[in-house]
């Protein structure tokens, strides 16, 4: 039977090829988080940054560009990267064909890194994780960044070719389904990415090594948007792989559908990317037609989160009602909320559903009016990837570091704790940033220095501090649990060996009809209806591009 | 390249549909009808009501923008009958001005661009909320039916001094 | 908690997802109405 799981098991060299993409996402995560919790508080009117002046990050700025580039940045396409290589060779059950190809994929991305790193640490590129120009960062931070993303386009190359040789040999099997979102979050990257490398190589790159006199700051917006929004997609696909593909086998269940799976896959790659208009609705350059096209075509990308929700739902009440659930809602408590693996994502998931809430109104055009640069942005994507990505990552490490390492999860009962103090610090935090933000606070602003904060703002500033702090002890825990794991004494005992949990279909893949796997008409509507959403008006900006903003340095 | 061959012998090639549950083929319609709903109370809004964001209006070098009329002498123009205009620099790291008044019942249209990077135009309790892109105007227009004090802030990064850009504008109350 | 051997694949039917995704559309129609009633009360704004 093809819906059996694989049991092909990885070796040690393949093994710690994974662990260290995971080690400098854990160090990423760290450092990153450090300086989330102290803009929380500077929010409720503790600066704390005044005490880190002596070692050079006393700087709110310099703070928030680290937090917005180790967290959603490094600490994602690190983990992102180890764990599609994981999908891509137990799901296939075979080796990487060309493994030197993805180490050097993976080494690309670890040098990119320290680039940017140092121009950030040095406060040589306070410009924040969007870097909008005119703000001119070093140039180092830009070449770094884009080694990064050119490194897992690398390791990319390496999944396909891998699976390449894998469909030559298997024509007329379904492409196992982790290994399938795997790759269709590989390509949805390399597409989505051009947008932000076209940026850097033509326009920020030349312009702070002082090739350029000024630039466009219009354009640059529109190139990263192009990839800011699919951004999202990239971090949230991995963690829908775990949702469809592996958290129906933890809670002891099975995938409901394994077409709805697929379908919502390739609309992904279809949609995420021509909607990136929907974060301009308020700029001045882009005429109002275009902003609604993306707009539709944004509620458009809502609809596969919508069926995931099913999906995935359907999947986990299967699994609860098999574990002895009944009632409406009693196959809820009858999942095994006991391994922090599970409680990590099925927590995840309950936080995303306001996640997607905010989303779609973000998405509709005029009422983004009322929370555009507001608290309610950060607000909502603490909920996409700093939770549904972020504490999905965090479960599957409870088993993929176990796994990788052959050592126990280090207790577990402190996980499940771990992921408690996640969600709600989360929901603490991110609601209190919603609500701020309808109340009008402008995102990433030192509020505590800001003269214009009202009084009515203070309960919830004050709530923002609370949840940073749970948020705080929820990441320590972490990487308490994580280090004190991988850097146990004991090893698992002999035949408990750690399988991936890949969940078997309740309807036989083979019977997913062929159009669900068939590469080439979904590629060729993804890129067909880009340059149909982005193609005209991208025309026009280029255009009439006016390179006359000089930099400014923050 | 990936990609792969159809394979014609397949058993899911034959047009079935029943490979998708029948609830979740219902959630799936009423996914695609609240959407739509939206879409339309959208559209209500933008259309039938006028609530609009602010659309493309003119490019300007931010070089030389402050150094001819109107910029140079930013602030309020009185149109008579009610309407006013108001040309609002953004720069590191204030609004010239930095106080508007006008009377209550006056419809004022803002004009604000940047002579330096990215700032933000939000002027708090309304929906006048725009990105200010260095060479561009943005543009947005309401009326003021009541006396009172608006903030307007800045709400994009522009620097280390961010967090103090910000103005305000107050309607008066007639004759006062 | 009833007892396992009770289930059967066959006869599953999601009824609690049916449920669920009810509530959550029933929350995502009052959360993104409250929005869009505060952009109305706030006032139209023109190009």
């Amino acid at each position: 039977m093809l819906t059996q799981p694989r049991t092909y098991q990885l070796d040690t060299s393949q093994k710690r090829f994974i662990s260290y993409h995971l080690v400098i996402a854990v160090i990423a995560l760290t450092v990153g988080s450090i300086f989330g919790p102290l803009q929380s508080f500077n929010w409720g009117g503790l600066d704390l940054y005044q005490f880190l002046e002596p070692i050079g990050l006393g700087d709110y700025y310099k703070g928030l560009t680290l937090h917005g580039v180790l967290n959603a940045l490094v600490w994602t396409t690190f983990f992102i990267t180890g764990f599609l290589t994981l999908t891509t060779i137990v799901g296939l059950g075979r080796p990487l064909k060309h493994p030197r190809l993805n180490w050097a994929g993976f080494i690309t991305m670890a040098v990119g890194l320290v680039m940017a790193g140092i121009p950030i640490l040095a406060g040589w590129a306070s410009v924040l994780y969007t870097f909008y120009p005119p703000l001119e960062a070093h140039w180092g931070f830009y070449l770094g960044l884009t080694l990064v993303v050119v490194g897992s386009w690398i390791e990319g190359y390496g999944f396909y070719l891998t699976y390449y040789q894998w469909r030559k040999e298997n024509p007329d099997t379904r492409t196992p389904f982790i290994t399938f979102g795997g790759l269709i979050t590989m390509v949805m990257w390399q597409l989505a990415t051009i947008g932000v490398a076209v940026e850097i190589l033509t326009m920020l790159l030349p312009f702070s090594l002082g090739l350029l006199d000024g630039t466009d700051p219009q354009l640059g917006r529109t190139f990263f948007w192009f990839t800011g929004h699919p951004l999202v997609y990239f971090w949230l696909l991995p963690a829908y792989i775990s949702w469809y593909g592996l958290l129906p086998r933890e809670a002891g269940g099975k995938l409901f559908s394994d077409s709805a799976a697929r379908l919502a896959f390739w609309l992904f790659l279809l949609l995420s990317i021509p909607v990136g208009f929907h974060h301009q609705f308020v700029d001045p350059g882009i005429p109002n037609s275009w902003k609604l096209i993306h707009a539709t075509l944004t509620y458009g990308v809502a609809f596969p989160s919508l069926l995931t929700l099913f999906t995935v739902v359907a999947s986990l009440e299967y699994a609860g009602r098999k574990r002895g659930g009944t009632g409406l809602f009693g196959w809820i408590r009858a999942l095994p909320w006991h391994k922090p693996s599970v409680s990590a994502q099925l927590l995840a998931g309950i936080l995303f559903m306001f996640g997607g809430i905010g989303g779609i109104t973000n998405a509709s055009y005029n009422v983004n009016l009322v929370v555009h640069n507001t608290a309610w942005i950060p607000g909502h994507f603490h909920l996409t990837v700093a939770t549904a990505a972020t504490l999905s990552y965090m479960g599957i490490s409870y088993w993929l570091v176990p796994y990788l390492t052959g050592k126990p999860l280090w207790k577990p009962k402190l996980a499940v704790a771990q992921t408690w103090f996640w969600f709600v610090g989360m929901l603490i935090f991110s609601n209190a940033m919603h609500v701020l933000g309808l109340l009008g606070a402008p995102r990433r602003t030192d509020l505590n220095s800001a003269p214009y904060v009202p009084e009515e703002w203070s309960g919830h500033l004050l709530r923002v501090s609370i949840g940073g702090a749970i948020l705080l002890i929820g990441v320590i825990l972490y990487v308490l649990i994580v280090y004190k794991t991988a850097r146990g004494k004991d090893h698992l005992p002999e035949g408990e060996e750690i399988e991936v949990p890949i969940a078997e279909s309740i309807t036989d893949p083979q019977l997913t009809p062929m159009w669900l796997d068939r590469w080439r008409p979904w590629l060729v509507g993804s890129v067909a209806l880009i340059i149909l959403a982005y193609g005209p008006q991208l025309a026009q900006q280029i255009s009439n591009a006016q390179f006359t903003s000089p930099g400014f340095t923050p | 390249m990936i990609s792969t061959d159809s394979d014609p012998t397949n058993p899911g090639e034959d047009g079935r549909t029943h490979h998708l549950d029948v609830y979740e083929r219902r959630w799936m319609i009423a996914s695609v009808a609240l959407l739509v709903v939206f879409a339309a109370s959208v559209a209500v809004a933008g259309f039938g009501l006028g609530f609009q964001v602010p659309g493309h209006e003119s490019r300007v070098d931010p070089n030389t923008v402050a150094d001819s009329p109107p910029w140079n002498n930013p602030g309020l123009r009185d149109l008579g009958n009610g309407e006013y205009e108001v040309y609002v620099i953004g720069r590191q790291y204030l609004f010239e001005p930095n106080e508007i008044r006008v009377p209550v019942g006056a419809t004022v249209t803002f004009y604000v661009t940047s002579v330096d990077v990215q700032h933000g135009f939000k002027l708090q309790d309304t929906n006048i909320n725009m990105q200010i892109v260095p060479g561009h105007i943005s543009k947005l227009t309401r009326t003021f039916e009541k006396a009172g004090e608006f903030p307007y802030i800045c709400n994009e990064y522009c620097g280390l001094g961010h967090a103090s850009m910000a103005g305000s504008l107050i309607v008066e109350a007639q004759g006062g | 908690m009833g007892d396992p051997a009770e289930f059967s694949e066959e006869d599953f039917k999601p009824r609690g997802t049916v449920a669920i995704v009810g509530l959550f559309m029933l929350t995502l129609i009052l959360l993104w109405l409250s929005v869009y009633l505060i952009l109305i009360a706030r006032g139209v704004t023109t190009t």
